[in-house]
């Protein structure tokens, strides 16, 4: 079977895109105007971002000694040790019920 | 005896034995055995039962301790070790554990470049160490003053030495019958007591909790040097975990530093933990401070950055060779060979700055 798949149609077509339907460009320019918005948006925030301070995400170790594969802990003066302690046990959980059973040192 | 009863806790039944020129620690994990105990036993019995067991413990360490002493002294000339010093140039027979200690002394030399060596008991008795550490003098004393080497820098490793060409004619043998010999060259004396404690501490650990019926979780404290005892039963169980605080050094020749400050704490679950360092035994001798870690490329005290090392390792010895490894060597090299051999480590400076090995983060706790 053939099927006539001609289209005479081509003034049709030209008279209805003269005659451009007035509420769908309104919503292409809804549509515009929304992409635009939401671009110039992401700038904005973008923009403010950058201009925000940096975050510090340096340990406080100090890296005194030469050799990039050993940290160096130093307590800071003025420092109670004692405290640095009991934060560090709070932040370990799995640790945190064991008593200090002997002390190290050179030997006596 | 201090035992600890609270059943939130794990109980612990610790005591102190002095020994060996050190205060011997004992803490045993007794919260299963007090759980065994518990059927059908009155709170006085099961109290009864584990005083008694600990009883046998104690007993154990004590005649030990008492054994070892007569035969690694070297403040005793009656000690099979001394009598092996006043035998060289000849095949002497010698026990399974003076045999196992000098071999695992002489294995070290090569590991730690010679600076760790058993061969120096002459050197210490030139500096004045010729009597337990008590008896020698603690504060400047007038005496004539004798020029002390330089020593700019001990941690130079390239020179040779005496010590090391003597170790090298050490000969050790075992005979069909099983009995030991050793064999030392003239001129050659041995001071085993860089060993000798972590040797001890292993052997009591592993007996009290491997060996012998009690299989008792422990931990083994010989004036510093550390040994965890795990029970054959418990090592495919939640391990008991043991912290282990690293006291600050103190320098008994200045009022730098109070003594019982910790500089970190540590936790370990099987192995041991040994510390050594230049801070506490110190003496004045002919015009100088001396102290007990010998350099012996220069055969005198090691100069060194470093204080104190507190090393972690598999067996107790092993951490005390190599705490004096990394003192001798100082705080650069000896960094750089703790990274590269991935041990866990804590070291403490003369300027008192702690520096941690990267292998030890998984057990601290603190620092």
């Amino acid at each position: 079977m053939m099927i006539n798949s001609k289209v005479p149609t081509t003034k049709a077509t030209h008279k209805n895109l003269k005659k451009a339907d007035p509420i769908a460009t309104f919503k292409n320019s809804i549509l515009i105007v929304s992409v635009v918005g939401t671009m110039a948006g992401w700038l904005i925030l973008l923009d403010q971002e950058a201009d925000s301070l940096p975050a510090s995400t340096a340990i406080p170790v100090s890296t005194s000694i030469s050799n990039p594969n050993v940290i160096v802990a130093q307590t800071p003066s003025g420092v109670d040790i004692t405290q640095l302690r009991q934060v560090n046990k709070v932040e370990r959980p799995a640790v945190e019920a064991i008593a200090v059973v002997a002390r190290t040192r050179s030997s006596r | 005896m201090q035992a600890n009863t609270n059943s939130s806790t794990p109980q612990l039944a610790t005591f102190m034995l002095p020994a060996m020129g050190c205060h011997v620690q004992t803490s045993l994990n007794i919260t299963q055995l007090s759980l065994q105990q518990t059927q059908g036993n009155t709170d006085q019995e099961i109290d009864q039962k584990i005083d008694q067991k600990i009883a046998l413990v104690k007993v154990y360490v004590e005649e030990k301790l008492l054994q070892w002493e007569h035969i690694f002294s070297r403040f005793d000339n009656t000690s099979e070790l001394m009598r092996l010093n006043s035998h060289t140039n000849q095949w002497t027979d010698i026990s399974p554990e003076l045999f196992a200690v000098l071999e695992s002394a002489i294995a070290f030399v090569p590991k730690t470049q010679g600076l760790v060596t058993p061969t120096l008991l002459n050197t210490l008795w030139d500096i004045g160490y010729k009597h337990s550490f008590e008896t020698l003098a603690k504060q400047p004393t007038p005496s004539v003053q004798t020029a002390q080497p330089t020593l700019q820098d001990t941690s130079d490793a390239s020179k040779n030495d005496a010590a090391n060409q003597s170790i090298k004619n050490i000969k050790l043998r075992t005979s069909a019958h099983g009995q030991r010999k050793v064999f030392l060259p003239t001129g050659t004396a041995l001071d085993l007591n860089g060993y000798v404690k972590g040797w001890c501490a292993m052997q009591l650990a592993e007996y009290i909790s491997q060996r012998s019926d009690w299989q008792l979780p422990c931990l083994i404290d010989m004036g510093g040097d550390i040994a965890i005892g795990v029970p054959n039963e418990q090592k495919f169980a939640k391990p008991i975990t043991w912290a282990i605080a690293i006291a600050k050094p103190y320098i008994a020749d200045s009022q730098q530093v109070q003594d019982e400050e910790d500089i970190a704490i540590i936790h370990i679950s099987a192995g041991a933990v040994a510390t050594s360092g230049q801070d506490y035994r110190r003496w004045w001798h002919k015009g100088h401070w001396q102290h007990h870690l010998i350099h012996p490329y220069y055969a005198c005290p090691a100069k060194s950055d470093v204080l104190s090392a507190t090393i972690l390792a598999d067996d107790t010895l092993t951490a005390e060779v190599y705490a004096k490894y990394c003192v001798i060597l100082g705080a650069k090299k000896a960094l750089q060979w703790l990274s590269e051999q991935h041990i866990a480590a804590v070291l403490v400076n003369t300027d008192y700055k702690v520096m941690a090995s990267p292998a030890i983060h998984p057990n601290l706790i603190a620092i």
